[in-house]
């Protein structure tokens, strides 16, 4: 039994086994790949840290998204200056290009979050895109997403206050939660209440008049079309402010200074971090007290953070293994992973699979984000899972590819990185093994705790329905939709 | 095929007299979750009311309020609306200041006929005008300044059928996915029928009693999803086996929503007990060139719901079907530039069944609006849920929404 002492140690040498290794790999990232966990063995957890995490790189991202980025911000200046005609059909065409480029960056991203080298960063980057929520809904201009996007790569290296500023005051956070329209004399709350309640301190930590207070410090701020943020003094209200019983002429900074000096902001982030990595109940305050007050002395270093976490012995807890369920992005990019295959280079089989598992690409339906856990499984989302397994079971129907989708695989071929589905040669001889002998290889090649007994009986039944290659397929589509592979 | 060799089951109790052996869950019936056989091997069914059902029908995108119901005789409407305004001779009038679009010609005869209500610029309070987060408002029942993690058909389920054992799912939706109106607190038999590639042969061939013959007790959430991977294909396999032997006693228009319809009539003539189905049409985000396509999507949705009345009403079914309309919000009063209207507010909708009181409800909007100014709501969306869970489903509305709303007369 783990003591809040103890529960923050390293994991002692010789509890590093190969099922350890699983869990780093699977939770830290998203597959168990049999290759990927081999290394991971063999590097060690602080050594697999510093390969995976230990050195952050930006997104890349194709030509068009990035000339829209260019050219994106005159355009909307162009805009203001248009007749009404004239302004409407250019802000059409905007939302077009938004809608287009907003697609290919989710394909991008895919791809970039695919390479193995990428999953531990990109999943880190989701689980602050989870924490500092902005969506693609409320923002709805694909170059500012992109750039809150790339804010949270550049700080991952440093604190979470000035990871925090440098959110704040991003435009895609000013539009979102409406901090540009926050200004003396009537300023939003809508932003000083997230920062507490959802970003820093969690609810109950601060009074409805810290919010109002901290919201008239926060005035000021806007946002231009071309994206340009400026601090307008003549928007700000200087007057005092109490805010967490200080007072004084408090400016955004000021806020999130004050909000670091409180209890709650040390073991805030390190409990998401647990939730979102560990168990989705997070872990008290009990056991988290001795880390928040070393991060805490680390003046709130991530990378302090992060490299605790995961080396930690509670990290490795028994009871914590093998028992969360995936959202679908640790889903699908995990499938992809484990089964060597690439990104499909079209929404229509990458961008919408997603949403029908219930999680549209940097879209979650609110402030508040994903509910993930439970949440992600219903009818209509296990559904779409199968139907995404089957699809990468049965070739590509040549027949129904559009025109864009030849060119798209075209160049994939050209790069190499198009293997969209599993080799049916492979199948052929997976229909040699014998049932157990099945079961076995693909409970430990896809499974995060195998236990080939639970897979067995499925085979035999599917025995009596089908043979060669079909059952084969058939049994490896059992495999990636049973119980134990929703879970890792 | 004749109908008489059909008696359609009305209750529970005769659905189970009839169908008690024949469910074909009973295969599974030492591997499927409990409360998939429960009832069907005690085979006494508990006593209860007639089976009521609510049909759920969402228009999708915002539903353009004014050039469906249009006040004809008000200069504003022509003065907000050069464009778009639809001339008087053309509408179905409903009374001497309304007009039906002049697609809906059946909705204005259901109107007639006493089976379908208006309830008037209905919307709610601080309304927000990004299409995603008023769908979620209008799903969950919040206010626009509050979150819900639980939609209002799924805490009614909380409140009121939890615990009852039943081997059909209480909430159904046909598309390909879940709408948030089901999220709930409990574990319920919900499900999702997906539009596309449905029965298609798949590697799923016998898949359902592969996954009935697995052990997934070792942890909690495993057995959930085995649990929830079971009744998603136990319920898959019972839909479509009811689909199919389906004859519909009216002719239902060829587009997406009457086949939708017509797919619930046939699941609620099967005597499946679903309490709750919901349907969605969209394309009504109607920015530029609206008449054109907003006639469409009239003409789909009167011609749709009125054969899925006159269905349910020949297989003697009508008495216990509710249908709704919603949108997640109306469109602005003023047409803009590009013949079309932007994101609104409130707007009217619709309730059809036959056992309604009265037909217009709610306050016309006023429609002395400054140009590009929103309707203000005067029934909030609430009212109506509170009334249907009050007057329909027989349970006290706090138990789902908290606060208390003005009931209408509709029922």
């Amino acid at each position: 039994m783990l003591t809040p002492e103890t529960a923050w140690e390293p994991l002692p040498k010789e509890e590093w086994t190969i099922e350890t290794a699983r869990h780093l790999a699977v939770r830290l990232g998203f597959s168990v790949n049999p290759a990927l966990v081999a290394k991971v063995y063999e590097w060690g957890p602080e050594v697999s840290l510093q390969k995976l995490l230990g050195k952050i790189e930006p997104l890349t991202d194709r030509g068009e998204v990035a000339a829209m980025r260019e050219s994106m911000g005159e355009r909307y200046q162009e805009l203001q200056g248009s007749n009404p005609a004239k302004k409407r059909e250019m802000r059409q065409m905007l939302q077009k290009e938004n809608r287009q480029s907003y697609a290919q960056y989710g394909l991008d991203w895919y791809a970039f979050a695919r390479e193995p080298g990428h999953s531990a960063q990109e999943k880190l980057v989701l689980f602050f895109q989870d924490v500092w929520v902005v969506a693609f809904s409320g923002v709805r201009r694909t170059p500012t997403l992109m750039d809150y996007q790339d804010r949270i790569r550049r700080n991952l290296g440093r604190t979470y206050p000035e990871m925090c500023r440098d959110l704040a005051i991003s435009p895609a956070m000013l539009r979102y939660l409406n901090l540009n329209q926050s200004r003396k004399g009537s300023p939003n709350e809508n932003f000083a209440r997230e920062l507490f309640e959802l970003f820093c301190l969690g609810e109950g930590q601060y009074t409805e008049e810290d919010i109002k207070e901290a919201a008239r410090a926060m005035t000021g701020w806007t946002v231009n079309q071309m994206d340009e943020v400026r601090f307008v003094r003549q928007r700000h209200d200087t007057s005092r402010k109490k805010l967490f019983g200080e007072t004084g002429t408090f400016e955004l900074d000021d806020v999130i200074e004050l909000v670091f000096k409180q209890p709650a902001a040390a073991r805030f982030l390190p409990n998401e971090l647990a939730r979102f990595y560990l168990t989705d109940d997070g872990l008290g305050d009990r056991i988290l007290e001795p880390l928040a007050e070393n991060w805490r002395a680390s003046g709130f270093s991530l990378p302090y953070l992060v490299m605790t976490f995961f080396r930690s012995r509670v990290f490795y807890e028994p009871g914590f293994r093998g028992n969360m369920i995936k959202s679908p992005v640790q889903y699908y990019l995990g499938l992809l992973q484990d089964l060597d295959l690439d990104v499909f280079p079209s929404p229509r089989r990458t961008n919408n699979i997603l949403r029908t598992m219930g999680q549209p690409f940097y879209n979650p339906p609110n402030v508040r984000g994903w509910v993930g856990g439970r949440n992600w499984i219903n009818s209509a989302t296990l559904a779409a899972r199968r139907q995404f397994v089957e699809s990468l079971l049965r070739p590509l129907p040549a027949n129904r590819l559009n025109a864009d989708e030849e060119e798209a695989i075209a160049e994939a071929e050209a790069a190499g990185r198009a293997q969209f589905t599993v080799d049916q040669g492979q199948l052929q001889k997976l229909a040699e093994m014998a049932p157990d002998q099945l079961a076995g290889a693909l409970a430990n090649r896809f499974h995060v705790s195998p236990r080939p007994e639970t897979l067995l009986p499925m085979f035999q039944e599917l025995q009596s329905t089908q043979a060669g290659p079909r059952w084969a397929a058939a049994c490896l589509a059992a495999t990636l939709t049973a119980p134990p592979y929703h879970l890792c | 095929m004749p109908d008489s060799t059909f008696n359609y089951p009305t209750t529970r109790r005769e659905f189970l007299k009839q169908s008690a052996s024949g469910l074909g869950l009973v295969a599974f019936s030492s591997v499927a979750p409990a409360f998939l056989t429960q009832s069907v091997r005690a085979s006494v069914p508990d006593a209860e009311k007639d089976r009521t059902i609510l049909v759920l029908i969402q228009l999708a995108g915002g539903n353009d309020g004014l050039n469906t119901l249009v006040p004809f005789e008000d200069d504003n409407y022509y003065r907000l609306r050069p464009k778009l305004g639809l001339r008087k001779d053309e509408l179905h009038p409903v009374t001497d200041q309304l007009g039906f679009h002049p697609a809906c010609g059946e909705m204005a005869e259901l109107y007639r006929e006493g089976k379908l209500a208006i309830v008037q610029n209905v919307g709610y309070p601080n309304p927000n005008r990004s299409h995603f987060r008023s769908m979620e408002i209008w799903e969950t029942a919040s206010g626009s300044d509050e979150y819900l993690t639980t939609g209002w058909m799924g805490r009614y389920f909380d409140n009121c059928c939890a615990g009852i054992p039943t081997p059909d799912p209480l909430g159904l939706n046909i598309g390909n996915e879940l709408p948030d109106i089901f999220l709930s607190g409990r574990e319920h038999n919900i499900f999702s029928l997906a539009n596309t590639g449905r029965g298609k042969r798949t590697t799923g061939e016998g898949m359902k009693e592969a996954i009935a013959k697995g052990d997934f007790s070792m942890s909690e959430n495993a057995n959930f999803l085995q649990h929830t991977l079971m009744n998603a294909l136990v319920t898959e396999s019972n839909v479509l086996k009811r689909l199919r032997g389906y004859q519909p006693m009216a002719a239902y228009p060829a587009n997406a929503l009457g086949r939708n319809l017509r797919d619930v009539a046939a699941l609620i003539a099967s005597g499946q007990e679903t309490r709750v189905y919901f349907v969605s049409l969209g394309g009504f985000d109607t920015h530029a060139n609206q008449l054109f396509r907003h006639r469409q999507l009239m003409e789909q949705l009167s011609s749709a719901m009125a054969a899925f009345q006159a269905d349910l009403a020949a297989h003697k079914l009508d008495d216990q079907v509710l249908t709704m309309t919603f949108s997640e919000f109306g469109r602005r009063p003023s047409e803009n530039v590009s013949g079309g209207t932007d994101h609104g507010t409130a707007a009217p909708l619709f309730v059809m069944g036959s056992k309604l009181k009265g037909s217009l409800f709610g306050q016309a909007p006023d429609l002395q609006v400054a140009k590009n100014k929103d309707l203000p709501f005067s029934t909030d969306f609430r009212s109506v849920y509170s009334t249907i869970i009050e007057r329909w489903f027989e349970t006290d509305p706090t138990r789902v929404l908290e606060k208390k709303h003005p009931l209408i007369d509709f029922i």
